[in-house]
């Protein structure tokens, strides 16, 4: 099998590589051979090298190979991974798979050492050679995260192929469809093979930022006192839509963490979609829990954009009882993925919000 | 009927395990060095990663006639001149610095804390901030009562409980110079304050890696089973500097080493290599635990502190290939100053798990590189079986937990030499913190406010963990202070001590690990 590895000749910096053709069993020598390049550069200690994780990528899609390595760089900053992306590519020959290589030292701070990063490029119809290729180029003894970059995968070869190995599997729901259908692909995820891998879901840590500051509202002592009044909710919804919207699958996720979290919620939670000029549909706007018998009311607020979230709660009587603002973190894929990798174990909270 | 306590139910799960509250942060001492070394940055690292509230103002306090204009500057300045801002950002700083804003006025005149109540008020009406505040006291240990004191009578401060909101005190180290000072110290703030509104600060304890020991020990199930005295020989505890007293003259004369360092840092490392493993990671199950640790080692009574004890100054010498002065000669200093500049120290662990194991402790000025660690070191094999093979010819195994500045764990074990024949030579394997975990990580600092911001006092010095150092270091500071018939210096600067540190170790048979 041949490869295309890209290493900087001796005396030379990484971006002054020089593509030449390997095979992909001398991957893991040309990565040393690059890793003591750096290290003639920088004459520093990039010897010392470590790896945490690998990180396999699924890109089914050549045009977004570009996208995926920038969100996978971003995570060597901070992560040093072996990450292998493999990209689907109906333009690749059959009977190979070509890699690209490089290691980075460069993106995390001084003097730490990061990730080796492989992309192998394959055609759809080479599934075993690719499977072969990851499998050869694990790092050893270290979990595997596998990213599926593309629609649903329960019936794409290479990802079985892949999923059998991988310690976590991590989607992003959003791309499966938005509202019931998208989370019924996610329920089958997380059944699948026995549950034995762990699944991360990007969408689901979009509305990390309302859980924690539903959850905050409810730290002070006086608003928790309120919650048990509390046995109704809203959830609002953006649409950019004219016609009727499925339910957004980000307010769905929440209203199961809300009902798993306060089961006498369940059935009493309204989706409503509200025609906005946001430009992410789906996105979540407001959360009321309210009271059917009395003024009490906990509402979170999003007006969107920059802005931070807001919230107030009310007493019985309507008063209000405390008021918050909250920052609204960063949504980029990047950031994303990190949070899904930072934690490899099973989120109980996502299971149980999605049953 | 017994009523159920309410459980927050979204909290469960969750990675926070607790939101920061709307607050505002006051610094006393606010044009001072730490201010704009560590508090500022610290603070701007905060507001980047958005850990702040975004209900969150800062008023500085100090003497220095500065408006908001000028304090603001100040941030600016501080952020781009500190090496510990990890991403600087503009619109970050634009946004921290519309929430900045100075009072000036004297600690002692309470019309200046009239002054700074009005500007509070202020805030907490423009930023939502509740009444929350956050007294931050970083100026010399002396003016800490007169400015609670101040505060109380202002009505800035009510004991916990009163209010619906909330009031911390942040007071850095020295608390207190002595067990009396201390106690006097504890009692004038809790005149004012209950325990659970004081956060003494020992920033050792924000260090990752220092909380890294305890993941070391407690979270692998490898090194907990022969974490005491049948495996041990000893352990040596180190904080070395390069640097002298800088233009700290006068506050060194009065303070020296023991006082500086060995009563808090060094006292917090040897306490969480030497802990038990607490129940829970709470404040209080945590602290009583290291506190344990400090009341169970034996005390240096006059008879032992020879063979247990030792004091050094540093004279004139070469540190990193420059000349420098000896302390004597330093700005502040008195020509026949005998403050000690650095001690070293046997201590012994009078419990089960550690009796008869010596803990060796050092820490000076002036030393030849900057460096902390504690050095854990294994009894040897008990017999080789390679012929031609002494077990005199292999150290023994150590780990080595180094805190700062490169932090990293390193086990020294012996290995083959290749070849034909039989030889071992120690090797040392390295794990280097940062090459594992690529991001950057946060200052103690950071570390510390946030704790105190979420009312978190696990990583902060309460009164009777203060109290049982000073017990313990009393004896040696009474003895060393009514000795005067000490020849100083007795080490030249760039050196590794005087050469009594050297002997303390040879009377057991033992070395101090180089560095």
């Amino acid at each position: 099998m041949a490869a295309l590895v890209n290493v900087p000749p001796d005396g030379a910096s990484p971006d002054e590589s020089v593509p030449k053709q390997i095979s992909v069993s001398d991957v893991d020598r040309e990565l040393d051979r690059a890793w003591k390049s750096l290290a003639a550069i920088r004459g520093d200690v990039m010897a010392l090298r470590s790896c945490t994780l690998n990180v396999v990528t699924l890109v089914p899609d050549a045009r977004q190979a570009g996208t995926a390595s920038s969100a996978i760089g971003s995570l060597a900053a901070v992560h040093p991974i072996r990450a292998i992306t493999v990209v689907e590519d109906a333009e690749a020959p059959e009977e190979a798979v070509r890699a690209w290589v490089g290691v980075d030292g460069s993106k995390g701070s001084a003097d730490h050492a990061c990730g080796a990063e492989i992309m192998l490029r394959a055609h759809p119809d080479s599934g075993p050679r690719a499977l072969s290729a990851v499998r050869g180029l694990l790092a050893a003894d270290l979990p595997v995260a596998l990213w599926w970059r593309g629609g649903p995968p329960l019936r794409a070869p290479l990802f079985a192929s892949m999923a059998a190995f991988a310690d976590k599997i991590i989607v992003d729901s959003v791309r499966f469809g938005d509202g019931e259908a998208g989370l019924d692909t996610l329920r089958r995820l997380i059944e699948y093979d026995g549950r034995r891998a762990a699944i991360g879901d990007l969408n689901w840590e979009r509305i990390a930022a309302w859980r924690l500051s539903i959850a905050a509202c409810f730290d002070h002592a006086d608003v928790l006192a309120l919650l048990p009044e509390l046995d109704r909710c809203t959830i609002e919804f953006a649409t950019n839509s004219v016609r009727t919207t499925p339910a957004s699958a980000r307010a769905l996720l929440l209203a199961g963490w809300l009902t798993d979290r306060v089961p006498r919620l369940a059935r009493r939670i309204r989706l409503n979609a509200r025609r906005d000029e946001h430009p992410l549909t789906g996105s979540i706007l407001r959360v009321v829990l309210s009271s059917s018998n009395s003024g009490c009311e906990v509402a979170v607020s999003w007006a969107g954009s920059a802005e931070d979230m807001s919230a107030a709660a009310r007493g019985p009587a309507g008063q209000e009882v405390r008021s918050w603002k909250f920052s609204r973190d960063t949504q980029s894929e990047a950031e994303l993925l990190h949070r899904c990798v930072d934690e490899l174990a099973r989120d109980p909270l996502l299971e149980a919000a999605l049953t | 009927m017994v009523a159920t306590e309410l459980v927050n139910p979204f909290r469960q799960g969750l990675r926070v395990d607790r939101a920061t509250e709307p607050c505002q942060l006051v610094i006393f001492g606010a044009s001072g060095d730490l201010t704009h070394r560590k508090l500022l940055p610290a603070i701007y690292n905060l507001a980047q990663a958005q850990l702040l509230p975004a209900a969150f103002s800062v008023t500085g306090f100090a003497r220095q006639a500065m408006d908001d204009a000028q304090f603001r500057s100040l941030l600016a300045t501080a952020v781009a001149e500190s090496g510990e801002v990890r991403r600087r950002d503009q619109q970050t700083l634009e946004e921290l610095e519309q929430r900045v804003h100075y009072v000036s006025g004297d600690f002692h005149d309470p019309t200046a804390y009239t002054a700074l109540k009005a500007a509070l008020e202020r805030s907490d009406a423009d930023y939502g901030t509740g009444g929350n505040r956050i007294f931050y006291i970083a100026t010399p240990a002396s003016l800490y009562v007169d400015i609670v004191e101040k505060l109380h009578a202002a009505g800035l401060v009510a004991q916990h409980g009163a209010s619906a909101s909330f009031v911390r005190v942040v007071v850095e180290k020295p608390f207190g110079r002595n067990l009396t000072s201390a106690r006097s110290l504890d009692k004038e703030l809790l005149d004012y304050l209950c325990e659970d509104q004081v956060y003494r600060i020992d920033h050792y304890l924000g260090k990752e890696t220092v909380q890294n020991i305890l993941v070391f020990r407690f979270a692998n199930g490898i090194f907990e089973p022969i974490w005491n005295r049948r495996y041990v020989d000893n352990v040596q505890i180190t904080v070395a500097e390069s640097l002298g007293i800088e233009s700290r003259g006068s506050f060194y004369e009065e303070t020296g080493v023991v006082r500086d360092i060995i009563q808090n840092h060094a006292l917090q490392l040897m306490s969480l290599v030497a802990m038990e493993p607490p129940t829970t990671f709470d404040a209080r199950d945590f602290r009583d635990e290291k506190i344990r640790v400090i009341e169970a080692i034996k005390p240096l009574g006059a008879a032992s502190l020879a063979q247990s004890a030792v004091r050094g100054q540093y004279g004139p010498g070469y540190v990193a290939g420059e000349s420098v002065a000896g302390y004597r000669q330093e700005d502040g200093v008195a020509l026949d100053s005998i403050t000690p500049t650095y001690a070293a120290l046997r201590f012994f662990v009078d419990n089960w798990r550690w009796a008869d194991v010596p803990f060796y402790v050092r820490s000076g000025k002036r030393l030849p590189k900057r460096t902390s660690e504690i050095a854990i070191h294994f009894k040897q094999a008990p017999h080789l079986p390679f012929r031609k093979t002494q077990v005199g010819e292999l150290t023994s195994n150590v780990l080595a937990l180094s805190i700062q500045p490169n932090e990293a764990i390193t086990l020294r074990f012996g290995a083959k030499v290749p070849g034909p024949s039989m030889r071992v030579r120690s090797v040392a394997m390295d794990f280097g913190y940062g090459a594992a975990f690529g991001a950057e990580e946060s200052s103690a600092y950071e570390r510390l406010i946030l704790d105190c911001m979420k009312g978190d006092q696990t990583l902060f010095d309460r009164a009777d963990g203060v109290e049982a150092a000073w017990s313990l270091l009393d004896p040696v500071l009474a003895a060393w202070d009514a000795d005067r018939a000490v020849a100083f210096p007795n080490y030249a600067a760039g050196t590794w001590g005087p050469p009594e540190a050297d002997r303390l170790l040879a009377q057991d048979g033992r070395q101090w690990r180089h560095l």
